[in-house]
This record gives C-alpha cells, sequence and structure tokens, in this order.
C-alpha cells in the first residue's frame, strides 16, 4: 500500500440536544462549506412537508426577507452560496442546508466571512419570513408549485427514471419506494398550517449534524455553534435502523413505453446485506466488478465486446441493500442485453473473477477514496453516510477492509445476490428510434 | 521552464516548451492528493473542413468525427488502453468539445507510469476495418441518449436557430447516418493532420514534481518534423439569426426554452477572456438570481430554480444562452425580450456592477478548488491564447465602462427562442 498522505478526518467537537458538530479541517481549500444535515426516516405521512420547507425557508429570512435581498447579500459576500435541498440515504429522507464562501484570505483581509455567512444560513433556517405565524402565503404557494413540477419533472432524465421506477417497483410495499420528494399527490395536499407544524417539529426534534469544512479558526467555529444554543430543542429521534432483509419470490417484470429513442434496461437485486455488515465489504467490491468502472464486466462485455451500449454500470443502495445493473440499448436489443448482463452475474458466482478485476476494483477504491480527500463535499458525504450507517470507520481503515476481501469473500457475496424486478423503459412506436428532428 | 505567478490566488504555472512545439504545463495544487492529467489537440468538433499542410485541396470530414476519433484512441493493437489504466488503479476518461479534444487520467498513485501511458497511446493510434465498425454501435447508442435528453436537444436547436452554416450547430457526436460513413483512412486523416504535437498540449494539475513532469515529456513525445500550419476553413457565418424561433417535442413533463443571441466580435487572447467575463457579468445583471427580472419572473410562477446562463466565447464563433423550464415560454421569453429592450435603452444598472463583479470573482476563486475545473479552463482557454489565471487580473480592472460596451454591442440583437414542448397526449 503506498503511503496515505493527507487523509483528513472528521474530528467531533460536540453533541449537544441532539445536534452533532463536526471539523473537517484542512488548509489546502479555498473555500469554507457548512452543511447542516435533519434526519427523518422517509414516511409517507411526512415526507411532502420535509421536501418543502427547506425551499420555502430558501426564500428569505428576517434581515432578508426576499429571494432578491437574499440573492444581493450573498453577492456582497463574495458570490457566497445557500442551498437547501432534499435527498434520502436507503430509508432516511435528509434535509439539507449549505453555504459555501470564499476563505477569508482571499478577500484582502476585509471580511469574516465565516461569520457572516454562517450567521446568515442560520437565520435562513431559523428565523423565516412570517405572516401570522404561518410561512409567507405566496412563499408557500409558489413552491408547493415548483415541487410538484420537480416530481412531475423526474421523467426528464430518462436513465435516472428508469432507475427510480425500478427501485418504485421492486420496494412498493417498502419506505424506500418513497421518493426523496414524495409523490404529486403528497405535494398538493400540502397546507400552510401542516408546513408549519412540520417545520417547528424538524427543527425541534430531529438528529441534527453540522459539518465545517476548510480553514477555519477555532474561535470562529466556537462562536458559531454558540449560536445554536438559542435553539427550543426536544430530540427525542433516533437513527431509524437499517433494513436490508427481504423475501424475494417470482421476478416482477415491467414495461413502460415512452416516446424515447433508447430503450433503459434495469435490472434490480437483492443483496440482503446490510451497510454495517462485515458482508458490505466483499459487496463493494462485487458491485466493482461486476459494473463499476471500464473493468467491469458490463463494461468489458456489454459495450465492449458485443456494442450493445454506451452507458451500462451497476450502482449500490447500501442503506437498503440494493444492487441495480443498468444499460442504455437499442430497443430490439433488450432480450440479448438482459441475458449477457445476467451472465455476468453468473459468471462471478461460478467464481469466475480475473485477477485484473480484483486488482483493479479495488485500486479504483484506493484512488476513490483518496480522490475524495480534495474535496469537501465528497468528505463531508462519507462522514455522514458512516455515520448514518453505524459504522465508525474513518476513511482510512474503510479503505483497509475493502482491501482484505478476496476473491471467495466475493464468490459468498453473491450467492446472496437474487434478482427481484426487471424494468424496461421502452419506446411508444413501433419503429423505436426514428423521429425527425424538427417539427 | 519558465513561472507565472498569480499572486493574489495563490497559484502558479510552470511552463516548459518541448522541442517538437508541444508546451507542456504544471499547476501546482499542494496537499491535494489526486493528479489530474491531460493531453489536448487544439481540434473540436467544428473542424470539419481544413486543407491539410502540404496539399491544397480542401478535406471536409463526416460530423462526429472528431468524437469518434477520441473513442478509437483507447483501443490498441494490445488491447484497450483502459484496462491498463485500470490496472494502476487511475481513472481514464476523454471528451470531445466543439474546439477541443482532451485525453485524461486522474490518480492518487503510479503518476509516472500513468502519465507515461497517457504520453504513448494518444501517439499511438490502432486503427483497423474491423474496430472501426464496432465502435459504431457504441457511438450510436451515445448519440441516442443525447437525442432523448431535452436540455442537450433544446441547446442545440437553439444553435440551429443562431447559425446558419457554422459547424458549432452540428452535434459533437454527429448522427448515425454521418458516423456510418467514417472510415479508418479518414480517421487517420484527420489524426495525421491535428495530433502533431504542435498542435497539442500537456497538462497537469496536482501535487507533484514539475522537473518529472518535464523529463517524462521529454522521453515520450516523438518528435517528428513540424507539418507547418493547418488552414481550419469555416464558412462564412451571417452576422443575423436565422430563424427567431425552433420548436419541438419530446417526452418531458414541462416545456423547456433556451433563448441566445450570437456574439459577432471576433478576438483572441486576453481579450477573449475579458469580453467573456464581461458577458457573463452582464447576464447577471439582467436576469442573474439578485435581478428584479429573475425575481419577477420567479414569483409570476414562470420560471423556477432551473433557470441559469452562460456566455460561450470561442475564436470562430459566440453566443450567450440562458433559459430553463417554463410553463409559459412564450409569455417568458417575451418578457425577457421586453426587459432587454428597457434596459437597452435606458442604459444597466451601475449599482448592481460592483456588488456583482465581486461575486463573480469570489465564484471564480472557489472553482479553483477543483482540479478538474481548473484543467478544463485552463486548456479550453489556452488555445485562444488567454490564461485562465488571469481571470483575476481581469476582475481587477473591469469597469462599468467595459461592461456597457460590450453591452451595447452584444444586446443589439433580438434574442432567438428554442423550445421543447412536452408531447400532446
Amino acid at each position: 500500500m503506498e503511503n496515505r498522505k493527507n487523509m483528513v478526518t472528521a474530528r467531533k467537537l460536540l453533541d449537544k440536544d441532539g445536534i452533532s458538530f463536526y471539523s473537517v479541517h484542512s488548509d489546502k481549500f479555498k473555500t469554507v462549506r457548512i452543511d447542516i444535515f435533519m434526519i427523518h426516516p422517509l414516511q409517507k405521512e411526512t415526507v411532502s412537508a420535509n421536501a418543502l420547507f427547506p425551499f420555502v425557508l430558501r426564500r428569505g429570512c428576517k434581515s432578508c426577507p426576499t429571494q432578491l435581498d437574499l440573492a444581493q447579500r450573498l453577492e456582497q459576500l463574495y458570490g457566497a452560496s445557500i442551498e437547501a435541498g432534499v435527498y434520502k440515504k436507503g430509508e432516511i429522507q435528509i434535509v439539507h442546508f449549505s453555504t459555501a464562501f470564499v476563505s477569508d484570505q482571499y478577500t484582502a483581509g476585509q471580511t469574516n466571512l465565516f461569520d457572516e455567512t454562517g450567521s446568515l444560513l442560520l437565520e435562513v433556517i431559523t428565523d423565516p419570513v412570517l405572516e401570522n405565524g404561518m410561512f409567507k402565503k405566496d412563499y408557500f404557494e409558489q413552491e408547493k408549485e415548483n415541487l410538484i413540477h420537480r416530481i412531475r419533472s423526474r421523467v426528464n432524465d430518462k436513465m435516472r427514471y428508469a432507475i427510480q421506477r425500478c427501485f418504485e417497483v421492486m420496494c412498493a410495499d417498502e419506505p424506500y419506494a418513497i421518493d426523496e420528494e414524495g409523490d404529486e399527490a403528497g405535494a398538493a395536499a400540502l397546507t400552510c398550517e401542516g408546513l408549519m407544524e412540520r417545520y417547528r417539529a424538524m427543527l425541534s426534534e430531529s438528529p441534527v449534524f453540522v459539518y465545517i469544512s476548510g480553514n477555519v479558526r477555532e474561535d470562529g467555529i466556537k462562536r458559531f455553534t454558540e449560536k445554536f444554543s438559542g435553539l427550543e430543542r426536544n430530540c427525542k429521534n433516533t437513527l431509524p435502523p437499517l433494513q436490508a432483509a427481504r423475501q424475494v419470490g417470482e421476478v416482477k417484470r415491467v414495461e413502460e413505453p415512452m416516446d424515447v429513442s433508447q430503450g433503459q434496461l434495469c435490472l434490480g437485486f437483492r443483496t440482503q446485506i446490510e451497510a454495517n455488515s462485515p458482508d458490505y465489504f466483499p459487496l463493494a467490491i462485487y458491485n466493482g466488478i461486476l459494473g463499476g468502472g471500464v473493468h467491469s464486466k458490463l463494461f468489458q462485455n456489454v459495450r465492449e465486446k458485443e456494442s450493445l451500449a454506451y452507458t451500462t454500470f451497476t450502482r449500490m443502495e447500501k442503506f437498503k441493500g440494493l444492487l441495480i445493473a443498468a444499460s442504455g440499448i437499442e430497443i430490439a436489443n433488450r432480450e440479448k442485453a438482459e441475458n449477457i448482463m445476467l451472465e455476468q452475474l453468473k459468471a462471478i458466482r461460478g467464481g469466475n473473477i480475473t485477477d485484473l478485476e480484483m486488482e483493479a476494483t479495488k485500486k479504483s477504491f484506493e484512488t476513490g477514496i483518496k480522490s475524495m480527500q480534495d474535496s469537501q463535499g465528497a468528505m463531508v458525504d462519507f462522514f455522514l453516510s458512516q455515520l448514518l450507517s453505524g459504522e465508525q470507520y474513518g476513511a482510512e481503515a474503510f479503505l483497509d477492509r475493502l482491501m482484505q476481501v478476496e476473491k471467495q469473500d466475493v464468490v459468498r457475496v453473491a450467492e446472496k445476490i437474487t434478482l427481484d424486478t426487471v424494468y424496461f423503459l421502452t419506446s411508444s412506436s413501433p419503429q423505436g428510434a426514428e423521429r425527425s428532428e424538427y417539427e | 521552464m519558465r513561472t507565472l505567478e498569480f499572486e493574489r490566488i495563490r497559484e502558479r504555472v510552470i511552463q516548459q516548451d518541448h522541442q517538437s512545439g508541444l508546451k507542456v504545463f504544471v499547476i501546482p495544487k499542494k496537499g491535494y492528493n489526486k493528479i489530474f492529467a491531460t493531453f489536448a489537440t487544439n481540434y473540436g468538433s467544428t473542424d470539419n473542413t481544413f486543407i491539410v499542410p502540404g496539399e491544397t485541396e480542401t478535406t471536409r470530414v463526416p460530423d462526429g468525427i472528431a468524437h469518434f476519433l477520441e473513442h478509437k484512441l483507447f483501443e490498441q493493437e494490445d488491447g484497450s488502453v483502459m484496462d491498463k489504466f485500470a490496472k494502476l488503479g487511475s481513472e481514464p476518461n476523454a471528451y470531445t468539445a466543439f474546439t477541443q479534444t482532451v485525453y485524461l487520467f486522474s490518480c492518487t498513485g503510479n503518476f509516472e507510469e500513468n502519465f507515461r501511458l497517457l504520453i504513448y497511446y494518444v501517439q499511438h493510434p490502432y486503427l483497423t476495418d474491423e474496430n472501426v465498425e464496432k465502435e459504431k454501435g457504441i457511438i450510436a447508442q451515445e448519440i441516442k441518449m443525447y437525442d432523448d435528453n431535452a436540455d442537450w436537444r433544446v441547446f442545440f436547436n437553439l444553435l440551429g436557430a443562431m447559425y446558419e452554416k457554422h459547424p458549432v450547430k452540428i452535434d459533437i457526436a454527429g448522427t448515425v447516418d454521418s458516423i456510418s460513413q467514417i472510415t479508418k483512412e479518414m480517421l487517420y486523416k484527420c489524426y495525421n493532420t491535428f495530433y502533431h504535437p504542435s498542435n497539442m498540449i500537456l497538462a497537469v494539475v496536482g501535487d507533484v514534481d514539475p522537473e518529472t513532469v518535464f523529463k517524462l515529456a521529454d522521453e515520450g513525445i516523438i518528435a517528428t518534423e513540424n507539418p507547418g500550419e493547418i488552414q481550419k476553413i469555416f464558412p462564412d457565418e451571417p452576422q443575423g439569426h436565422i430563424t427567431g424561433l425552433v420548436e419541438r417535442n419530446m417526452a418531458v413533463a414541462m416545456p423547456q426554452f433556451q433563448m441566445g443571441i450570437k456574439d459577432n466580435s471576433r478576438t483572441t487572447g486576453y481579450n477573449l477572456l475579458k469580453r467573456k467575463i464581461c458577458l457573463e457579468i452582464i447576464l447577471s445583471m439582467l436576469m442573474g438570481r439578485s435581478s428584479l427580472l429573475y425575481n419577477q419572473l420567479y414569483e409570476e410562477g414562470l420560471i423556477n430554480q432551473s433557470f441559469g446562463s452562460e456566455a460561450t466565447l470561442e475564436e470562430s464563433y459566440g453566443f450567450t444562452a440562458w433559459g430553463g423550464q417554463s410553463g409559459e415560454p412564450m409569455k417568458t421569453a417575451e418578457r425577457i425580450r421586453e426587459n432587454i429592450r428597457k434596459v437597452y435603452k435606458e442604459g444597466l444598472n451601475s449599482q448592481s456592477f460592483e456588488r456583482i463583479r465581486r461575486a463573480h470573482e469570489g465564484r471564480f476563486i472557489r472553482s479553483l478548488n477543483s482540479p478538474e475545473n481548473i484543467s478544463h479552463e485552463f486548456i479550453s482557454l489556452y488555445f485562444k491564447g488567454a490564461n485562465f489565471f488571469d481571470s483575476a487580473r481581469v476582475y481587477g480592472e473591469l469597469t462599468l465602462s467595459d461592461i456597457e460596451q460590450v453591452f451595447r454591442e452584444h444586446f443589439s440583437m433580438d434574442p432567438a427562442l428554442s423550445i421543447v414542448w412536452p408531447m400532446k397526449s
């Protein structure tokens, strides 16, 4: 193993009222970031409100009551950004706020951007524009409309949509089927009152993780963490448990026609392996061998050997023990592609793994984890993932565990992987591809 | 070897000129684990008509050939070079843009071996009738992937509305039909014309010893005779747009639109960089997040967060473009047009200039966190005779009157509009 220079860690600073603060210190970046995550179980009843309130908050706060005010303020702060959003890891919904701004040494010493931007972010989260104790009606209505449009627009990215539909079919009666932003009916049913209630509940009860990354002085961090003490906290939620075990019955098959020129074929598998299981590491290697890069079996066979696809890969949902294999193909090649994809799984199960596949997969993890150290966002995401999966491994220990995986471990976990669902996004016209450019 | 220091932003560029004419650059990033190395040629999808050095006849090649060649260079006599990179644990990639083709890898170890491999394979094409034929299936799927991508289509339809003749209007990957005409011989002809070291650069971004980079380049670059200047031929493009509106239907949930204006200034070097930054600042002043227009349209539900703008400036073409999703793209476009006309009459809001200039400068500095971004911007600007890090100087010296002048020139033309509507059900 080569020397592991510059492995940055997340240092826990403080844990108070269910708010945990971490510092990811490094002086190589020109940017400072603050990331704040609020955690909630993914549930039908709460998903839509949790998906909406961050966007209503982003519209303005007490000192910058409109989006225009906020945008001008951020420009004055040397083009700082404040982002709000929502996503999911397994059956956990995560509300995410972040700010990024130039490190003070590049603003000609005129500013204390950390204090100013940090305070502004906190104000956006905790001090919204109110009308009679409620969110401003206009902001609520407009952002609700925007949410509905985002939900409808999932169809725009065909590969992403196909993967999402495959998981939906696969997990039809499990929380994981719920999209991170919920569905249209859930968004349409939201009320201003209900949203305020949900927002208050999240602010008071949800576990919160705060990461400060970049070159920041200790006294600044201290001032920032102290600002949270004004919050009324009653944190009673704990992290939802991971749940990967699931009996698989007959393979579910769904075809969905759409006006497209390329078909998207997705094979959804259950691995039965949870993110905190020792088998997670061989599973990660398995995933790399099957579809994690140019050396993988899918790339080599579906693309290079058979010329069936440009895009072909696998992806793991580590918090739910799912694995998906996807290829963008000619409509007519559907069966052939499915067979070739499945043959690759069979090959691994039969122990047909070359030294190159094994070595390249491990090296690719090594490169990935070391490269992660060069991106504040990627590091913070890694540390949060580790926390949510109940793992305490730092990047270095995580990598060590991966390096120890042997072929027989991969073959062992391969036995557990079963096909659950085949989803195909296909063309609605008989010719499939042929369409005129200008209509 | 010479070093350019950019003190204000604490960046450095170390350059060495190879006897073949190749330029080698190292951009140190202290403390970074990842080394990002690129081998790039000043040759992209728009270079489809040219005179080969030493010939008199004009050569016109099928659309998509530069991109096709990029795919094929990975193939070597003893197999795909990707396997060799994979074995070293590095991530190889390549991309073809309108005006350049870039081969790259990123690694966190074995830099020397990786770098040797990069230098070697780009100089050793291995094309056979069979492997050229095989690639057509893969690229056809890549083309179809873009056919189903509404963001891509709405953008290329805008280029189609703006440009009558310039090859920037042609899809980078070509069409399934155009790539079917590509042969081994044509690929070699393009290769031999555009892949001489004198038309290329090597650039390495990361925590790396510059001497090592220069030594490896020296050892690996084959210094054949410089064939002379390649004459790239671009058609005479009219000043105006060819049509005001292009529409089509696709499987999307909500209409998408892009508007744009051609830039008719033909410039290069520092002036090009400066003009590009001016255009970006003007777009922010007119319709950025802090503008009245953006906020009015947003509050009326005519645009959403997907709305954005960009300025592209090359030596042979240039344009501004803006758009996103809109429930009512026609109405939204008209409002934007009205606003531009109004500002054109009354002048830009001078109060916003300093604030927006500072914000753009801050975002530029933040972008220096990413070796990928540095590499991409550096290469792209280098081939236009500019240095990406001179952006800091531009931000420092820009004045409102620079901005006003570019605004007067550029926005005198009525923007073109491209819309992708959802399918009629």
